[in-house]
């Protein structure tokens, strides 16, 4: 019977020393769910298509927004569970992290949704997601031929994106995410924090000491283990 | 990390790229003349204008939230203060004051003491009954429709 120990099993992603780009992808959504831009600069790994893959974002985005929102310790007025916020009502979350990859969220009170996916060693990236709304209002919305709510195919947005990437943020440049020995797929991602406006979600999960990878380990318990 | 408090309009007016005041006034008053000899009927300018104003305004939004980064209204008071004080003041350079509230909180007047519109503009007897500056309407509207915000503003 193999044991997989802790810390083994996800190894962490090697620290960016180089410079360069650190950013991994990039979204942008409108208030309808509709993916306005997609951008990727390091992703080995595609799992879905694209259009699955910008549903389910958008699908997690509305489900962590909600769970936030109604667990948030602090604010009074909660809605019902279910009930979908208006965009910036209540708290919501910025980022969320795992072993391998943090993603970092913005959510303007117009509906406009922009999720940066980083390495997981990433500080507040706040800052940085107003500066990249800055420039979508800058090249995207003043731009005349631009329809709302249509897809972005703006060539200064992108090039203005990547130079501010290769800027302010470093370079990652051997992503291996590859599985170690005996490794079983379904613990690859294991989510750490899911941080909001007013508090932190802190997730551990156990180990299982089975191979069996029909049985799923249950989360052991939920306590701060670092900030 | 605290978030930064949202600017207030001054400091955000003199940090964006401005246009000649005059330039503005007489292009939109000759926007105003041209839609007169196109359509003629006082009613479909009006509305036309409405409808420039709702264009702009679905884009403005985002970048007074851009700019400004004010964060959600509470209530009704709140965004019409926001509006006159920050939004005017922003984008116009003006500011305006809030003013007739009803009973209820759902409706008031925002009122321009100066208006750079209407700068040598004169209105003709052939024209009554014509809102002049029916594109700040539509772009009021047009902004608090991408907040979720259905309202009526004439």
């Amino acid at each position: 019977m193999q044991f997989f120990g802790g810390s083994e099993i996800s190894p962490s992603p090697p620290v960016p020393t180089a410079t360069g780009n650190n950013a991994h992808m990039m979204y942008v959504f409108n208030r309808n769910g509709v993916c306005l831009l997609y951008k990727e600069w390091n992703r080995p790994l595609h799992t879905l298509n694209p259009q699955q893959d910008h549903k389910l974002m958008f699908g997690l985005l509305f489900s962590l927004k909600s769970l936030t929102a109604k667990m948030d310790p602090i604010n009074a007025d909660k809605g019902n569970l279910g009930v979908p916020q208006l965009p910036g009502q209540g708290c919501s979350f910025h980022s969320f992290r795992t072993n391998t990859y943090k993603l970092s969220f913005m959510e303007t009170p117009s509906g406009i949704k922009i999720i940066l996916v980083t390495h997981p060693k990433t500080g507040d990236l706040r800052e940085s997601l107003k500066y990249i709304y800055g420039l979508y209002v800058e090249y995207v919305v003043k731009n005349p031929i631009y329809s709302p709510g249509s897809p972005i195919k703006s060539e200064l947005f992108n090039t203005a994106l990547d130079q501010y990437d290769c800027r302010y943020i470093r370079f990652w440049s051997s992503v291996a995410i590859a599985p170690r020995q005996g490794f079983i797929y379904r613990r690859r991602y294991t989510l750490r924090a899911i941080e909001s406006q007013h508090c932190v979600f802190h997730y551990l999960r156990g180990e299982s000491s089975q191979r069996d990878v029909s049985n799923c380990p249950y989360p052991r318990m939920i306590f701060p283990h670092e900030i | 990390m605290a978030p930064v408090g949202p600017r207030s309009g001054d400091a955000i007016f003199s940090s964006i790229d401005r246009v000649n005041a005059e330039l503005f006034t007489l292009t939109y008053g000759a926007i105003v003349r041209q839609l007169l000899t196109d359509l003629e009927d006082v009613d479909e300018v009006n509305k036309q204008l409405d409808q420039m104003g709702y264009n702009i305004g679905i884009r403005l939004i985002d970048e007074f939230l851009a700019k400004s980064g004010v964060s959600r209204c509470v209530d009704f008071k709140e965004t019409a203060e926001m509006i006159a004080k920050v939004g005017f003041k922003m984008f116009l350079g003006v500011t305006a004051s809030v003013s007739s509230w009803d009973a209820d909180g759902t409706c008031c007047s925002i009122i321009l003491e100066d208006n750079p519109l209407v700068d040598f503009v004169e209105l003709p007897d052939t024209c009554q009954g014509l809102y002049y500056c029916n594109i700040l309407s539509g772009v009021i509207r047009g902004a608090l429709e991408m907040v979720s915000m259905k309202t009526e503003v004439t």
